[in-house]
């Protein structure tokens, strides 16, 4: 028999008896078959439940479908108006290739540090809805590839509030495409007359999970942004990046680097503020 | 389990394992060897094939994913014996070693052109990112595109 079941309806979860592993766009389940991993694994597809596909604007949220993928979120325009760093982040994800099929709810469930879209749903307040419950972002994540998903139980939306803020997102890796990010910054916050208000920093890479930096949001706050604020700021960034050695790169080059992409973010947004 | 779908215009219908990859789909059930296999994770674009429109990896998709879509290989570009004018372009500029990476930035660069009729250089860099050559250093693949650019 098969190891494999095919869902289209949310309501079908119900009817699964076996602890499954969900496959919606497979770009990180097929890196991992093609290594010998998974090869026992009961495989439900996911990817034909056409109500996880649909991105919603409400009153107060964005309702996103899990199924949503990079691609839709750079041609949807209301990512580019209320959640500008998912936006960012999913034109430097992969390749064209991964992005029309990669989901958001994929690279959230998969878990990895360095997960693009992670970090600016950390400073976009984002909520991931399952078919259990709602969680806060900050507390979805326990570890690398380690998430409080329970067996069977599946990520369907991410609800991100719609305040009127900005937020950006900035990565370094070994080259343009396809790069695993080695550092990631996520940034939002309220200007008001030059004044930082709101600041939220997410920091992807550079700890076990995404990391909120709440030393330097707490630097930023009610600051007027100039060039020595931001100097500083990136120096805070740096000590409270907790980076490790590995294939892709050094400590010490991570934290340096995280303190430069923030520079780099406030830098382009005091230009514009001259 | 049995899948249905539309393979160069032709409707097909393949008895396979839901979990097959495409890729093997195309090349052990249906003998569409055009596509080739290079790192087999989403990372160099050899498998490329367009589904619905789009340009995927077809390494990393799931056949049964395939069901009731409008698939594309390099086999399909072509009328009969005659090329197609991107294939031509290709040829012209000397887009072309040692050949694994061409099927693949072919049909990168039909998904572009079938939206952008005059795209930018970085448009056409952008198109071709996930698509890897390591012979030509992709200065005539992008002479290529441009050649099939002002044809048109």
């Amino acid at each position: 028999m098969e190891k494999f079941i095919k869902i289209s309806k949310l309501a079908d979860l119900k009817k699964i008896k076996n602890p499954v592993k969900f496959l919606a766009g497979g770009t990180d389940i097929y890196p991992l078959l093609k290594d010998g991993f998974l090869e026992n694994e009961f495989f439900c597809d996911i990817s034909g439940i056409k109500e996880l596909k649909e991105t919603k604007i409400k009153k107060d949220v964005l309702e996103i479908g899990a199924l949503v993928t990079f691609s839709d979120v750079i041609e949807n325009p209301v990512f580019k108006k209320y959640a500008n760093a998912l936006y960012e982040s999913a034109l430097v994800m992969g390749s064209p290739q991964i992005r029309n099929r990669a989901t958001l709810g994929g690279n959230i469930a998969n878990a990895s540090p360095s997960g693009d879209s992670i970090p600016p749903l950390f400073v976009l307040k984002a909520k991931i809805k399952t078919n259990l419950r709602t969680v806060d972002i900050d507390r979805f994540f326990m570890g690398p590839k380690k998430t409080i998903l329970k067996k069977n139980e599946l990520i369907t939306r991410i609800i991100i509030p719609k305040e009127q803020k900005e937020s950006y997102f900035m990565k370094v890796g070994p080259r343009k495409a396809l790069a695993i990010s080695k550092v990631s910054v996520a940034m939002a916050f309220k200007m008001q007359k030059g004044v930082l208000k709101d600041v939220r920093v997410a920091l992807g890479a550079v700890g076990p999970t995404v990391l909120r930096a709440k030393k330097t949001e707490d630097f930023l706050e009610g600051k007027h942004l100039s060039d020595r604020i931001i100097k500083k700021a990136g120096e805070i960034v740096s000590s409270e990046a907790m980076p490790i050695d590995d294939f892709r790169s050094l400590a010490v080059y991570r934290r340096k680097v995280a303190g430069s992409i923030l520079e780099k973010i406030l830098e382009g947004r005091l230009k514009w503020v001259r | 389990m049995k899948i249905s779908f539309k393979l160069n215009g032709k409707r097909v219908i393949v008895d396979t394992d839901p979990m097959k990859r495409l890729l093997d789909v195309l090349r052990e059930d249906f003998n569409l060897t055009g596509t080739k296999e290079g790192c087999g994770k989403g990372e160099c674009g050899a498998c490329s094939v367009i589904v619905d429109g789009k340009i995927v990896n077809s390494c990393l998709f799931p056949v049964c994913q395939a069901e009731g879509c409008e698939i594309t290989t390099i086999e399909g570009l072509s009328d009969g014996e005659k090329l197609h004018p991107i294939q031509k372009a290709f040829i012209e500029a000397g887009a072309v070693q040692c050949g694994f990476c061409t099927p693949g930035m072919v049909l990168a660069t039909k998904v572009l052109l079938d939206k952008k009729k005059n795209p930018t250089d970085e448009e056409i860099k952008e198109a071709l990112s996930g698509n890897l050559c390591r012979c030509t250093g992709y200065v005539k693949i992008i002479e290529a595109v441009k050649k099939v650019r002002r044809k048109k």
